[in-house]
């Protein structure tokens, strides 16, 4: 029963199983050098990312789903956000290939306001994400599915980013299972 | 329901003196709500030596659930692993599937044992308190009403 973290891109989406949030200047999960997000003269946005915990199908009982920080790693001129509303509804990344990414909350559906990820959501303040459907638990599984609401993410540069690659961060999901 | 990354699992005594445990049921199965006694015990050696074991007092439900911590970027492993045991007076027949985040602490506890420090974290109305024993080298943490 093997619990991973999806990242969604495209217009269907595609769901991939992802070990690196790669932010870049187009809608992929690539975690590589191609597309990177550019260094603007003001403010310039990576474009947004969808995520959701993933599980394979099993008797187990979810609950209680939530995502955190593993620190803040403190970066010069890039913020990673977080918006404030999680939901069952995806849309798909927009913005510029290798410019800027459409800054989410004016341009998400689902966002209308974001939060600095690393600096606000803890292992002591942790951000509830929801169920997929919104029920209070889920499962057993009869199949692999979501099983949290999707996520949002979005990096914001400014001038003042060091370039090339940043440090990386860390991701935690935190979740209940019915013992 | 035992998992490959379990530390500890839970066993419940019955009305009629019968033990079940994770090995057999999951807590959400109807046979547990004839639970009177449950105990959260480790494993094997390897596990953080510690029990939590609780009397069910006649009008309260016991809630189980395992907390886990997963780094987005470590598909294989936990990163902390948390057994919780929880009682609230009442009678809930969603025990199994309630989200206990969202169920009020009024009359009940919610302990937690942290298997990333070994520590135990007690949260509690005032009619519970725990003890802990030390037994053959396991510490026991037993929770009581007052």
């Amino acid at each position: 029963m093997a619990v991973v973290t999806k990242e969604y891109n495209g217009a269907g989406p595609t769901a991939t199983t992802i070990t690196h949030l790669k932010h870049r200047s187009d809608d992929k999960y690539d975690n590589d050098a191609t597309n990177p997000v550019p260094k603007p003269t003001v403010t310039g946005y990576g474009w947004w990312k969808t995520v959701g915990l993933y599980a394979d199908a099993g008797a187990d009982i979810y609950s209680d789903i939530k995502i955190y920080g593993g620190g803040d790693p403190a970066w010069t001129g890039a913020t990673l956000y977080i918006g404030d509303e999680t939901s069952d509804t995806y849309q798909q990344a927009t913005g510029t290939i290798d410019g800027s990414g459409d800054e989410i909350v004016a341009n998400h559906s689902q966002v209308t306001a974001k939060t600095s990820f690393f600096a606000t959501y803890t292992n002591v303040n942790m951000k509830a994400v929801g169920l997929n459907g919104g029920g209070a638990s889920l499962g057993p599984l009869g199949a692999p599915q979501r099983v949290s609401k999707y996520v949002f993410f979005q990096m914001t540069v400014t001038s003042s980013v060091v370039a090339g690659s940043l440090s990386n961060g860390t991701i935690y999901w935190r979740y209940s299972i019915t013992s | 329901m035992l998992h490959p990354f379990d530390t500890h699992f839970w066993l419940a005594k019955l009305t009629d003196g019968q033990w079940i445990s994770a090995e057999d049921y999951s807590s959400a199965d109807p046979i547990f709500a004839r639970a009177v006694k449950v105990r959260i015990e480790p494993l094997s050696m390897a596990s953080i030596q510690a029990i939590l074991e609780a009397e069910i007092p006649p009008g309260y439900t016991t809630f189980l659930r395992t907390d886990i911590h997963r780094d987005l970027a470590d598909l294989e492993n936990i990163a902390k692993l948390g057994y919780i045991m929880a009682l609230e007076r009442g009678l809930f027949p969603d025990r199994g599937t309630l989200n206990l985040s969202e169920l009020p602490l009024e009359d009940g506890f919610r302990a937690e044992l942290c298997c990333w420090n070994g520590d135990v974290a007690f949260d509690s109305s005032s009619n519970f308190r725990y003890e802990i024993n030390n037994v053959a080298g396991i510490d026991i943490y037993k929770f009581i009403m007052k």
